[in-house]
This record gives C-alpha cells, structure tokens and sequence, in this order.
C-alpha cells in the first residue's frame, strides 16, 4: 500500500459513521426525512431537487421539441407553390375531319 | 403508505442511514449534510420500489446523494451568482466539511490537493477509501467494467501525486519533487 493512499484514508473526515453518527442524530435525521415526506404529501408538490428535475418533465419537454423540430422541418421540405406550373406545348393533332377526307 | 413499503423503508434506514449521513458530511458542511441526507431518504422512500436489495442499496443510495448534492451545489452556486451581482460583491469560498478545521496539516493538504483534481477523480477516490465501497460495487454505480474503474483510480492517484508535488515509492513515505523526487 503506497503512503498517499494511506495518507488519503487517513484523511477521511468520517472515518468511523458508527462512532461518529450518535442515535440522536439518526434519530433527527429521520424526524426530518418523514416531516418533509409529510409536507410533501400535503402540498403535492415535489420539496427534493431530484423531483424538481424528473425524468417525466425532462422527457416531455425533449418531446415537445421532436415535435417542433418535425413540423418545422415539413414545413421547410414541402415544396412551396410560388412558382407557376410548367406549361406544356399543346400537341399538334390532325383534325379527324381531315383525316377522312384523305 | 402500506407496511409493507414503510417496513422496507425502515430496514433500508437502519442499514444504511449511518453511511448516507457519513457521505454527506464528507462533501459538505454538517448543516447541509443533514438536510442532503434528509432529501436522498425522502427519494427513497417515495421511490422505495427502486431501491435494490442487499449490498447494491448502498451504491443506489449514494448515487443518489450524489445527484441531491450536485443539485444543491447548482443551486447554491446560483445563489452565490445572484448575490454577488445584486450586491457586487465576491464570490464565496466553497464550504468545505467542517471536520477539515480540525485536521492536522498533512491531512489539510491532502484534501487541498484532492479538490484539485477533477470531480470524477475526487469522487471514485472519496468512494474507495472513503465510504467503504469495495471496487465492484464503485464499477456497477458509474455502469462500467471493474478494469475501467481499476484505471480511474489509479490515474487518479497519480494526479493526486503530482498535485502533493511527491514521487511516490511504494512502501514508502512520498518524497517532495524538490528533493530530488521524479515527477
């Protein structure tokens, strides 16, 4: 084991939670952990960072912008009618009349 | 909320409440270790179905916390910006874990140096010698191999290194670069 690894473990901050950590910090925590559980449930809105960034909203906002981008880009790809038709030549055609009298 | 879930939230608690508040209060400050602590228990148990069982709840629980306190770095950063352009004042310094006021020297510098390095680095080493994971499980939290991890760690110990300014021998104790030490 090289001396900066055990220099690293030795500087752990937290080395022991279980000396460290008493029951009335765990106990703390958890009154914490169920309060905010609690008002969460009550308001119905989400109080965690992580809810604040759900996948869910995340996925649809990505959805909203696929649709965007798909109607703009059949919008730019739909050939625009500014330009008139091309106008065929009429086809020379020998009237039938003349055809019988030959 | 059924007892079924409430009795699966409660093991998960007694396992590994200690462990959760420990990685918390190695990143930030007391305060705000509770309160990250309180916010990754309060994801799992409203997401308690997605916890794993056994010995991979733990890495579950602290990328979880790593997400709860990334967000809350963002937000405070935020904060910092918004205050300091309200009040044009300087930013800042980032708190780091009380405990570090009561280290001795060596240890000082070791975290000066190891908050050089870059996030990634900081945070696979923190979770190997650190929060007690072993290198299996710091591989199947980050969905790469154990040999990717193996690298990681140990480029990221050689960056720790160089930034401790000592060659590294092993079995012995790091000499400065100054004294004639490789770099």
């Amino acid at each position: 084991m090289s001396a900066v690894e055990d220099m690293m473990r030795s500087s752990n901050p937290v080395p022991s939670p279980l000396e460290t950590l008493t029951d009335d910090d765990m106990n703390a925590l958890l009154l914490l952990t169920i309060t905010r559980s609690n008002e969460m449930e009550d308001k119905g809105t989400p109080t965690t960072t992580e809810d604040r960034g759900s996948p869910r909203g995340w996925g649809i906002a990505v959805a909203a912008f696929a649709v965007v981008i798909l109607v703009v880009g059949a919008i730019l790809l739909i050939p625009r009618g500014d330009d008139p038709a091309p106008v065929d030549e009429p086809v020379a055609t020998t009237p039938r009349t003349a055809l019988r009298l030959k | 909320m059924t007892d079924r879930r409430t009795g699966r939230f409660d093991e998960v608690y007694r396992l590994h409440g200690r462990a959760v508040l420990a990685y918390c209060m190695r990143r930030t400050s007391q305060q705000d270790a509770m309160d990250a602590a309180s916010e990754v228990f309060v994801i799992a148990l409203r997401k308690i179905e997605a916890v794993p069982h056994g010995e991979e709840a733990l890495p579950w629980l602290y990328a979880t916390a790593k997400n709860v306190l990334r967000n809350r770095e963002r937000a405070r950063r935020r904060q910092v910006r918004l205050k300091a352009k309200m009040r044009a004042e300087p930013r800042d310094a980032v708190p780091g874990p009380d405990v570090q006021l009561i280290m001795g020297e060596e240890q000082n510098a070791l975290l000066a140096a190891l908050g050089r390095l870059s996030p990634k680095d900081q945070e696979v080493l923190r979770l190997v010698e650190w929060d007690g994971l072993s290198r299996e499980q710091v591989a199947a939290m980050h969905y790469v191999s154990r040999a990717a991890i193996d690298k990681r760690i140990s480029r990221a110990y050689r960056r720790l290194r160089r930034e401790l300014g000592v060659r590294e021998d092993k079995h012995t104790a790091p000499v400065p670069i100054e004294d004639g030490g490789e770099a």
